[in-house]
């Protein structure tokens, strides 16, 4: 095993003091969900673990004006408590009763998620779903990056080594409807095969807008957005639907691992978008 | 059969008067380890530490197949901290032909080579190479870093239908690939066929297993005081202790060891795990030293279940009655032989399944490769053929229009009836009772809710021994002993896995002398102090050790009666016991209590101890390969009933209802039988669904419980279970064994509802969403042509 040096900041701005001194060889842990397995795993070599855990103004959901602002700490089960979610960002708060299982919804942070970056994380795909932005903050400045932008492969982000993730940051949107459907090969503790979010807005069942943010269908959660520049504008209707099936079948790039193959995962985009359009109308 | 409730309050000559019948067999009742278990005071094997204990790491190699050409240890023993750097050279008996625990002589057959640390050539990936102990776990990981072993990787041979075939490259360094061959011939297969009008034919094939037990493996070892060295080891099997001592070249009485209560075995706790590495490294360093494998160390590095390729052909005449069946099994046993000839014997006897048949030719073989070594997991042998035959006829019923139970009442086994080895059922046979009630438990098919999903209803029977094959020569012993107060001590070298093991035995001993639970303390598992009772493994403690402490306490039980009679001066036979007296029902004035018995005895110079042996019935090792009569003392029958809903988008199978029905014989503990059928169900539910060890020349690709699934809590239906007791087992009061026939039949029964629910017959398990779905596509293309 690898020896680690551990730090713990006591404020964001020391935590980024010590990010900005260590470069590459800090690594910044939360809930350890990842981090711990990837020790273990040797995926990670020896650095310096610095533990934000204890920072207190990377905490708490907040609405200012029509944006909703969740620190960077909040956990997925605070999420799924959370009304102001809910409410206003329902696609998100729907993630958190599929989302790994109850222990690690206790643990895992949404920062977290983010900065891991998995093609399949389930955190990520509401956030593309909600067009939210991470709020990403250094020594010398603070950056809004939209998520699209944030994921840069499977495992990759811009986020630079001195920078911290302190916050994620979306519209309020009640207008829309929400769903977010996962595919996985048990009901519990599964990664995602496939998953879809979807936030569709409905005049009867003609299409307004509709937002479709694809997980574990390409090397980073994706938006399907020719499948949502077909759907704009036009009635739910079985022949539109088999349509965008279709489309949103070439927009995935999945690849074939162990657990599924790569046409098989293609396949389920188009069933995912089907039951998440169905969803949508009910 | 009811039984009489005492009541705590009643004065004692009441309680003695009521207690006629069982008191405490055949009630439900937490077992003796379930609160500590429950409230998590039990000690497991890796929460034991002593003062001065190395911890131990094992180097594993990182090629499936090659020559070891140097292995360089100079930098890791140079590690501060590191006390010992172990290879193949160190071990003085490296390579044994072992019995696997087994101490009867079984020939050569029946052996196979135990390797303790890889030699000049390596079999498969995570074969231990190297032993390191230090002073901590982290400086021990350190120093396998430090270890430089140079590698020529070798092709191997990853398929046993490859590794078959004349030429194929050699998984061993002098031995065929071949390990076993077994046949089963009765009767005329082509006429069987010939008569038919209907036969089936399917290539069926089964994964790797894990047994995804919570507790990995894990022991500590010291040499104490007298020289011996001491193991305290999670095993199912104490008496490796004669297979240590060989390696380390050591009489057997210098090897003790001591078994933990197990965080479950399911068989991958029946071969030696860590015990040789701790005896060798306890005995280099002279300080205490613990091992304990990783998660993933275990995936990689323990055997596991056979994987099968399975042959069936199955011919009906059109009312349904089978006329011929033949088989050809081929079994991957991975790179060591271990326990795979008697696991393909198992798969032999059982290939035909649970009905009369009277043609029936089989031929199994296993053959080595370089993929992870194979051998006992719960079921063991037994399950994969029961997947292939109750597909078999699954199919035969849907292609003759008849319902999944007609075709097995109409074929299945009866009492009087044979198996196609011509072992001969003088006791009841409870297949098509089991079938009966399992079917009508589940009722009549729901209407979906879902247009997405469809609902489909799954039988599936089976049959599995319980107990060891008969020319194992089988026993167990006992020990009990009176104290002075009215307490008894119990000694038995049981092994217990979490399955109720010991306090079986302590049930019974409470019923048979009348002395509650909480006065009796049982000791187990120890080879130094425990009669021993062999291993926990084969279905066989109920009934090897169940009946070895049924005759020891009915021994000390006719001594207190003996006594009693001269006290009271009543006829021993009219006496009974219970409720710690001894009275005489039709003359309650005549009694006393037990303590004034024991004293009695005590004071005559009675033993108030004896130690008993139980002999299960004896046969001769097989010496042909065609396998007939009798190779087991006695089967469990049951079946599974499932209900299924699928997808008929994705191919996801979802297992809404489960019925277990079982002829358990006599429930000893009815909470502790229920738990065995529910777990049972459970343990294949997941190997005929998720569970998929998969091995891609020779690596494995499933290396976490993140790729290797098990089912989760929420993936798990109620299981309903339907207890059958005929009391027609050859354990205590009639029992059967349950533990491994539970985990039968659950499997072919999900693949039968599944071809209910959506008509495609999944021949490659675990039944993933994928498989299930392209199945279906294939299907539809098909009728479309």
């Amino acid at each position: 095993m690898s020896s680690f040096a551990y730090a713990v900041p006591g404020t964001k701005d020391e935590a980024l003091a010590l990010l900005n001194e260590l470069g590459s060889g800090a690594r910044i842990v939360a809930g350890c969900t990842n981090v711990l397995p990837d020790i273990r795993a040797k995926k990670i070599a020896a650095c310096t673990l610095v533990d934000i855990s204890k920072l207190a103004e990377l905490k708490g959901i907040d609405v200012r004006g029509d944006r909703v602002i969740i620190g960077s700490l909040t956990t997925i089960n605070e999420l799924l408590h959370s009304d102001l979610v809910a409410s206003h960002g329902q696609v998100l708060w729907q993630v958190g009763r599929r989302f790994a299982d109850p222990l690690t919804r206790n643990r895992a942070t949404i920062g977290g998620n983010l900065a891991n970056a998995s093609p399949a994380g389930d955190g990520v795909v509401p956030l593309l779903a909600l067009e939210a932005k991470v709020i990403v903050a250094s020594l010398a400045a603070e950056r809004e990056i939209p998520v699209a932008e944030f994921l840069t492969g499977p495992g990759r982000s811009a986020l630079q080594p001195n920078e911290l993730i302190v916050g994620v940051s979306f519209t309020k949107t009640t207008a829309m409807r929400s769903v977010f459907i996962k595919f996985g090969m048990r009901k519990s503790m599964a990664i995602s095969l496939a998953s879809i979010g979807l936030m569709v807005g409905l005049d009867g069942d003609r299409v307004e807008q509709v937002r479709i943010a694809l997980g574990a269908l390409a090397p980073t959660a994706i938006r399907a957005r020719q499948t949502e520049d077909y759907l704009t504008g036009k009635p739910l209707a079985p022949e539109v639907v088999t349509r965008a099936q279709e489309i949103i079948r070439t927009e995935a790039k999945p690849i074939s691992d162990v657990r599924a193959s790569r046409e098989y995962r293609v396949h389920l985009a188009g069933v995912l978008l089907k039951r998440a359009l169905e969803a949508a109308l009910a | 059969m009811e039984t009489t409730v005492v009541d705590e309050g009643l004065t004692k000559i009441d309680a003695c008067h009521k207690a006629q019948e069982t008191t405490i067999i055949g009630k439900r009742r937490p077992k003796i380890d379930a609160w500590p278990k429950a409230k998590g005071t039990t000690i497991y094997a890796d929460d034991f530490t002593m003062p001065g204990m190395l911890h131990a790491k094992v180097l594993r190699s990182k090629y499936p197949a090659a020559m070891i050409l140097a292995i360089d240890t100079g930098k890791a023993e140079a590690l501060p901290g590191v006390h010992a750097v172990l290879t193949c050279k160190d071990v003085p008996n490296n390579n044994l032909r072992a019995k696997f625990g087994q101490s009867t002589d079984v020939g050569s057959n029946f052996e196979g080579l135990y390797r303790v640390l890889a030699e000049s050539k390596v079999r498969f990936m995570g074969e231990a190479v190297a032993l390191v102990a230090a002073e901590s776990l982290k400086i021990a990981e350190e120093a396998l870093d430090l270890i430089k072993v140079d590698y020529e990787p070798l092709p191997g041979v990853f398929d046993p239908i490859e590794a078959l075939k004349p030429g194929a490259y050699r998984v061993g360094e002098s031995e065929s690939n071949v390990v076993s061959r077994f046949k089963v011939r009765k009767g005329d297969v082509e006429a069987g066929f010939a008569a038919a009008d209907v036969i089936v034919e399917n290539t069926y094939r089964v994964p790797f297993g894990d047994h995804a037990y919570l507790e990995p493996e894990s022991g500590v070892a010291w040499v104490d005081e007298d020289e011996v060295i001491n193991i305290r080891v999670s095993t199912q099997v104490i008496e490796h202790f004669r297979t240590v001592a060989e390696v380390v070249g050591l009489p057997q009485n210098r090897i003790r060891v001591i078994g933990t209560w197990l965080g479950g075995g399911f068989g991958g706790k029946e071969d030696i795990t860590v015990e040789s590495f701790l005896a060798l490294l306890t005995l280099k360093t002279g300080r205490p030293v613990k091992l304990t494998y990783t998660r993933e160390e275990s995936l990689l590095a323990h055997g596991k279940r056979h994987p099968y390729i399975m042959k069936y052909k199955t011919g009906a005449t059109r009312d349904g009655r089978l006329v011929a069946l033949e088989a050809e099994l081929i079994s991957d046993a991975g790179a060591y032989t271990y326990l795979t000839p008697w696991i393909l014997l198992y798969s032999t006897v059982n290939a035909a399944g649970p009905y009369n048949i009277p043609n029936v030719k089989v031929d199994t073989v296993s053959a080595l490769t370089n993929n992870p070594f194979t051998s006992a997991n719960r079921g063991f042998g037994a399950v994969q053929p029961n997947v292939a035959y109750e597909s078999q006829i699954d199919e035969l019923a849907r292609v003759l229009g008849m319902g999944p139970l007609t075709i097995r009442q109409k074929n299945c086994l009866r009492q009087g009836d044979s198996l196609a080895t011509n072992f001969k059922f003088d006791r009841y046979v409870a297949v098509a009772e089991a079938a009966e009630k399992a079917w009508q438990a589940l009722g009549p098919v729901p209407e979906s809710q879902d247009k997405n999903i469809r609902i489909g209803h799954g039988l599936a029977v089976g049959m599995m021994s319980y107990g060891r094959l008969t020319f194992l020569h089988d026993s167990s012993r006992c020990f009990i002993k009176l104290e002075l107060d009215g307490s008894v001590v119990v000694r038995c070298g049981v092994q217990d896995l979490g399955g109720g093991q010991a306090s079986t035995l302590c049930e019974i001993v409470s019923e048979e002398l009348g002395i509650p639970l909480e006065k009796i303390k049982i000791y187990i598992a120890d080879t130094a102090l425990t009669p021993l009772a062999g291993t926990t493994t084969a279905t066989r403690m109920l009934y090897m050790s169940g009946n070895a402490t049924l005759k020891t306490a009915r021994e000390l039980k006719q001594r207190l009666l003996t006594k009693a009679e001269a006290m009271l001066g009543a006829r021993a036979a009219d006496l009974q016991i219970a409720n710690e007296c001894i009275v005489n029902p039709v003359d309650p004035e005549q009694q006393i209590t037990l303590k004034e018995a024991i004293d009695a005895c005590a004071t005559d110079g009675i033993e108030l101890f004896y130690e008993g042996q139980f002999n299960a019935p004896f046969t001769e090792v097989p010496t042909s390969e065609i396998i007939s009569g009798p190779t087991f003392a006695d089967f469990t029958f049951g079946c599974h009933a499932v209900e299924v809903a699928v997808d008929v988008d994705t191919g996801a199978v979802d297992v809404r209802k489960l019925i277990a029905c079982f002829d358990v014989g006599k429930a000893i503990n009815v909470l502790n039988v229920e738990g065995q059928l529910e777990g049972g169900a459970i343990y294949n539910m997941g190997y005929a669904l998720t569970e998929d060890l998969i091995v891609e020349k020779g690596y494995l690709k499933t290396p976490s419980f993140s790729e290797y699934l098990i089912a989760t809590s929420v993936d798990v239906p109620d299981v309903e279970t339907i207890m059958i007791e005929s009391g027609a087992g050859l354990g205590p009061y009639g029992a059967k064994g349950v533990g491994e026939p539970a985990d039968n039949s659950i499997a072919p029964a999900i693949l039968n509802a599944i071809c209910d629910a959506v008509g495609v017959r999944i021949t490659t398990m675990p039944a993933t969403p994928e498989r299930v779905f392209w199945a279906m596509q294939e299907q539809q293309q098909k009728s479309r042509q």
